[in-house]
C-alpha cells in the first residue's frame, strides 16, 4: 500500500513522498514492473491496482469519445495525456476536474507525456506523477534535452536524458518547499504550450487558483509579463479595487512612483517627498503607483505583496502594466473621493492622468529639489482652500488598515481604542492593556493571539474547526474537520472545537487539502 | 451480453445519414490478386458487390468497418444481376474468385437468393474455386447447404476477428460471440465445405503487446476449424470510430514488426496462417515507426508460399530497438497514443537547438 505524505504545497502542486521513500513529484520508470505493470487489462502502479472510473455502478463503460481517468487507492491517472497536451485547454479541463472529482487525497498520474519543457508547468497544474515512456522514445530518435530546449544528436543516451528530466524535477519540487515554483514556471518558457497553460490558468481559472495559491510567498521575483497575473497580485489588487476604504480625515490624495528599496518609505525618494509634505501629511493620502502590484496605499507598505516585489526597471512601461495600473487607479477612486488628487511622477507615469478623476493636477517629478517645492506648494494651497480639523494617529490608522487588508473590515470596530505598544522589536496593538494583535515586521502581517482569538470566532472568519483535543505543535490534516471560505495557505488562523477556542496557528495547506487528506501539516500551532 | 450498449450507439452516431450517389448496376471494385485458394499460389479475382448493406448496419456497425460508405438501399435482384455479369465478363482466364459485399453474401436480404442463383449459374464452369463472406447467423445449414450442387468448391470466410468476446463487443462491436463462430464453422465443416477464419489484428483499447497475444491466441483456437486463418491488420476506413480514435491521436496502426511475430508464432498451430495487409506502410494502413517495403513484401510473399523462413531471418537480424520502445511505451498507457505524431507536435511547441 501507499502511503501519500505530502510535505509541501504550493497552489495546486505538492511535493511528498510515497512509502515513506518514493519521493514526488516524480517519473516512473516504465521499465521497472515494481513501478508500473499492466496486466489483465489493468494497469498496476507501485503496487496498486488502477481500475477505470465509473460514474455509475451499472455504467461498465468508458465514454468512448473522453477517456476516464483510473483509479487507484491513492492515485488518479489521466489516460491521454499526449493527446490533451494538443488542446492545453483541454488537458487544464481535465485536471480541474479530476481534482474536484476526486479530491486531493489522490495524487494525479498523467500519462503519455513527459516534456522536460512542460513538466514544471504540469507540476505547478497539479499533476504529481509522470513516466519516461516517451523519453525513451525519443532519445532513440536522438532527441537530447539541454536546459535551452532539444537538441538533434545522432544518438542521445536514455540515461542522460532520464536524469535531466529527474534533476528538473527535483529542482521543482525544491521551488514547491520554498514557495518559488510560480517564479520557476514564469521563467521557464521554453515550450510555447507551457505558456498557454500558464495563461489558460490565470485567465479561466482564476477563481480556483486563488483558492490554493497561498496568501504570501517569500518573495516575487516579477522578471515576466505573466507576473503581472499572478493569483496574489490579481487577489490584491482585487482588494484595492473594490474592498479597500481611504482612512477617515485624508481628503488629499497625493500619487507617486515606487522605489526598489522596500518598504518605500524607506528610500531616498521617499523619504525626500514625505519630507517636502511635512506637517501636512496628517491630511495627505500617499498612494504609490508600481508594478507589478498596481498601486499601494502607503499603510500597505509594509504588508505582502508590496514589501516583497521586484521588477526589472527601465523607465518605460508597457502596455500591460500600463493598462494594469489604470484600471486599479480606475477602480480605486470610485470608491474613494478626495478633495483634491495630485500626481507626483516622473514622465513615464504621466499616463495615469486619464485614470484620475477629473480636476487632478499633474506635478512633474523629475528629482529635483524644485519639483519637490513644487509639490509642496501644491499641497498647502489645497489644504487651505478644503481645511480638514481630522487629527489622526497615523500609526494606529495604518495598523488598522492593515488588519483590515488582512483578516476584512470586520476587524475595525475591535480596535477601536486600542494603542500601540513597542516590544523590543515588534510593535502590539493592545487593548484594556492586554496585547491583542503582534505585528510581525519581518513578514508585515499580524498574528492572533488568545486575546484576540475570540474575535475571528464570533465573526466566522479565518476558523479551522478541529477534532476535540488540545493542539501542540503541528494540527495534521486528519484532525480538521473544516474550514471557513476564507482561509488560504500561509494564513493566520484560528483553531476551534464547536465554538470553543483550541488555538491559532499558520495554515500550511489550500483548505481544500485540510479537508481531504489525511496525512500532512494542516495548521502549524502557534503556541 | 453480446453487446456494450454505449459503444455500440456512440459508432451509430459517426455513421452517416445520407448515402452516396452511386451507379447500382457496378460492383464497388474488381481486381486481381495473389491468393492460395487451391493450396498454391495464383492470381484470384476479388469482386466487392454493391449491396443494401450489412444487416449490422441496421443497428450499428463494427468499430473498424467503413463499409456502409459503399451501400445504397436501392439496389435490387436486377442491379445486383448486372454487377454479376460485370464480375463474370471480367474473370477471362481466372480460375479462383473471392467474393465480398459491405456485408454477407449469405444474407438473403442483403443478396436475394434469386441473385445468389444467378450469380451461381453465371459462374460455373468458369469458376473452380469459390471463397464467400459471411457473418454467422447465416451460415446454417439450411442456408447453405444446396451451394454445394452448384459444383464449385467453396471456402466461407467467416469474420471471427477475435475469440475474446470481451474484445467483439468492447474493442469491435461485432455482436457476435466465438461460441457462434463454432457453431458456424461446424456448420461450414458438416456441409462438406472450407473455412477461412478473418481477424482483426489491433482492435480498439489494446496495446501492440495485447493484441499480438489476442491474435496468437485467436489463430491457436480457430486453427481447428479452419483451412485458413487470415489475419487482417487495422485500417483506417472513414466514418468509424476506429478513423475517430485515430484523428484525434488516441490509436496507433499496428506494425509491421508485430505482424511478423504473429506469423512467425503462430505459423505451427495446423492451420495455413496468412495476411496479405491493406494498406501496409501508408498513413492509414499498417507500418512501422518508418516504412519497411521489404519486410511487407516478405510478409505477403511467406504467407503466399507458406514459407516464412526468410520473414524470420529478416525479423532476426534487424535491429527492433525503437519498435519495442514503442511498444513497451503503450504497455503501460492505459490508451494507446499515436505517440509518434503526439510527441513531435508536442516537441514542435518548445526551442529547438
Amino acid at each position: 500500500m501507499i502511503m501519500i505524505i505530502d510535505e509541501a504545497f504550493f497552489g495546486f502542486a505538492r511535493a511528498g513522498t510515497m512509502d515513506g521513500n518514493t519521493p514526488y513529484p516524480c517519473i516512473l520508470d516504465t521499465t521497472d514492473p515494481e513501478q508500473l505493470k499492466l496486466t489483465d487489462g489493468s494497469l498496476v502502479i507501485l503496487g496498486q491496482k488502477a481500475r477505470p472510473f465509473r460514474e455509475k455502478e451499472t455504467d461498465e463503460t468508458a465514454d468512448f469519445r473522453n477517456p476516464v481517468e483510473w483509479l487507484s487507492e491513492d492515485i488518479v491517472i489521466i489516460p491521454d495525456g499526449a493527446q490533451l497536451i494538443q488542446r492545453p485547454r483541454k488537458l487544464i479541463e481535465k485536471l480541474s476536474y479530476v481534482r474536484n472529482k476526486h479530491g486531493m487525497s489522490k495524487l494525479i498520474y498523467l500519462q503519455g507525456i513527459a516534456d522536460p519543457y512542460l513538466i514544471p508547468i504540469l507540476v505547478y497544474a497539479g499533476v504529481s506523477i509522470f513516466d519516461d515512456s516517451t523519453i525513451r522514445m525519443e532519445s532513440i530518435k536522438g532527441i537530447k534535452y539541454t536546459i535551452f530546449g532539444r537538441s538533434k544528436a545522432d544518438s542521445a543516451e536514455i540515461t542522460d536524458n532520464i536524469d535531466f528530466i529527474r534533476k528538473l524535477i527535483k529542482a521543482v519540487s525544491r521551488s514547491i518547499h520554498s514557495g518559488s515554483i510560480r517564479e520557476i514556471v514564469e521563467k521557464y518558457q521554453i515550450s510555447s504550450k507551457a505558456l498557454e497553460i500558464m495563461r489558460l490558468l490565470d485567465k479561466d481559472y482564476e477563481e480556483e487558483c486563488e483558492k490554493f495559491f497561498p496568501r504570501r510567498t517569500p518573495y516575487i521575483k516579477a522578471n515576466s509579463l505573466e507576473s503581472l497575473r499572478r493569483p496574489d497580485l490579481t487577489r490584491y489588487r482585487e482588494y484595492v479595487s473594490n474592498q479597500y476604504k481611504k482612512p477617515s480625515g485624508k481628503n488629499v490624495a497625493v500619487l507617486m512612483p515606487c522605489s526598489a528599496r522596500k518598504p518605500y518609505s524607506t528610500s531616498k525618494s521617499h523619504k525626500r517627498i514625505i519630507e517636502a509634505i511635512g506637517k501636512m501629511r496628517n491630511q495627505v493620502h500617499e498612494l504609490i503607483v508600481t508594478s507589478p502590484v498596481g498601486l499601494v496605499p502607503r499603510e500597505l507598505e509594509q504588508t505582502y505583496p508590496a514589501s516583497s516585489y521586484d521588477i526589472p526597471v527601465i523607465g518605460e512601461w508597457y502596455d500591460d502594466e500600463k493598462s494594469m495600473i489604470s484600471n486599479i487607479i480606475g477602480a480605486f477612486f470610485k470608491n474613494n473621493s478626495y478633495d483634491k488628487v495630485v500626481a507626483f511622477v516622473d514622465k513615464d507615469l504621466e499616463f495615469i492622468m486619464d485614470s484620475l478623476p477629473e480636476g487632478s493636477i499633474l506635478v512633474s517629478w523629475d528629482r529635483s529639489d524644485e519639483s519637490l517645492s513644487r509639490l509642496r506648494e501644491t499641497v498647502s494651497s489645497i489644504i487651505s482652500e478644503h481645511p480638514s480639523s481630522v487629527k489622526t494617529n497615523y500609526k494606529m490608522e495604518r495598523y488598522t488598515k492593515i488588519a483590515e487588508y488582512q483578516f476584512g473590515e470586520w476587524i475595525a470596530k475591535y480596535l477601536e481604542g486600542c494603542k500601540i505598544v513597542r516590544n523590543y522589536n515588534s510593535e502590539m496593538v493592545v487593548k484594556d492593556g492586554k496585547p491583542v494583535l503582534i505585528f510581525n515586521e519581518m513578514l508585515g502581517k499580524f498574528t492572533i493571539n488568545k486575546q484576540s482569538a475570540p474575535w475571528f470566532i464570533e465573526n466566522g472568519k479565518f476558523l479551522v474547526e478541529i477534532d476535540d483535543f488540545k493542539p501542540t505543535a503541528n494540527i495534521y490534516a486528519v484532525g480538521v474537520l473544516s474550514t471557513t471560505p476564507d482561509v488560504r495557505q500561509e494564513d493566520e488562523v484560528v483553531l476551534h472545537h464547536k465554538g470553543e477556542l483550541k488555538g491559532v496557528g499558520i495554515a500550511k495547506m489550500p483548505s481544500r487539502a485540510m479537508i481531504d487528506l489525511k496525512k500532512g501539516v494542516a495548521v502549524k500551532v502557534r503556541n | 451480453m453480446m453487446i456494450n450498449r454505449e459503444f455500440a450507439s456512440s459508432i451509430k452516431r459517426l455513421m452517416p445519414n445520407s448515402q452516396r450517389k452511386t451507379d447500382l448496376d457496378r460492383p464497388v471494385s474488381i481486381w486481381r490478386e495473389k491468393d492460395r485458394l487451391r493450396g498454391y499460389p495464383e492470381t484470384t479475382m476479388v469482386a466487392i458487390f454493391k449491396t443494401t448493406g450489412c444487416s449490422w448496419y441496421r443497428f450499428s456497425s463494427c468499430s473498424m468497418c467503413g463499409y456502409f460508405n459503399d451501400v445504397s438501399s436501392e439496389i435490387r435482384s436486377e442491379n445486383l444481376k448486372r454487377q454479376i455479369d460485370i464480375v463474370s465478363d471480367s474473370l477471362e482466364d481466372v480460375k479462383t474468385l473471392k467474393i465480398f459485399t459491405s456485408g454477407s453474401f449469405l444474407d438473403p436480404q442483403e443478396f436475394p437468393i434469386e441473385a445468389r442463383d444467378y450469380f451461381f449459374r453465371k459462374i460455373s464452369g468458369k469458376v473452380e474455386k469459390l471463397l464467400v463472406e459471411s457473418r454467422t447467423e447465416y451460415i446454417t445449414e439450411s442456408n447453405i447447404a444446396y451451394l454445394k450442387d452448384f459444383g464449385i468448391p467453396i471456402r466461407i470466410a467467416i469474420g471471427l476477428e477475435s475469440a475474446n468476446d470481451q474484445i467483439m463487443r468492447n474493442s469491435i462491436n461485432k455482436g457476435s460471440t466465438f461460441a457462434k463462430y463454432v457453431k458456424a464453422a461446424e456448420a461450414v465443416r458438416k456441409m462438406g465445405y472450407e473455412l477461412r477464419t478473418y481477424l482483426l489484428f489491433k482492435p480498439l483499447f489494446l496495446s501492440e503487446e495485447d493484441a499480438i497475444a489476442d491474435m496468437i491466441d485467436s489463430v491457436r483456437k480457430s486453427a481447428p476449424y479452419s483451412t485458413d486463418v487470415s489475419v487482417n491488420p487495422m485500417n483506417i476506413q472513414k466514418n468509424t470510430m476506429v478513423e475517430y480514435q485515430w484523428k484525434k491521436g488516441l490509436y496507433r496502426l499496428p506494425r509491421l514488426w508485430s505482424l511478423a511475430r504473429i506469423l512467425l508464432e503462430s505459423k505451427d498451430f495446423g492451420t495455413q496462417v496468412v495476411s496479405y495487409p491493406t494498406g501496409g506502410n501508408k498513413e492509414r494502413g499498417i507500418h512501422n515507426e518508418s516504412p519497411d517495403p521489404n519486410l511487407l513484401q516478405l510478409i505477403y510473399d511467406g504467407s503466399l508460399n507458406q514459407d516464412f523462413k526468410e520473414l524470420e531471418d529478416y525479423y532476426k537480424s534487424a535491429d527492433k530497438k525503437e519498435y519495442f520502445a514503442s511498444l513497451a511505451a503503450e504497455q503501460i498507457n492505459l490508451s494507446q497514443p499515436d505517440f509518434e505524431r503526439l510527441i513531435s507536435r508536442t516537441s514542435n511547441a518548445s526551442v529547438l537547438i
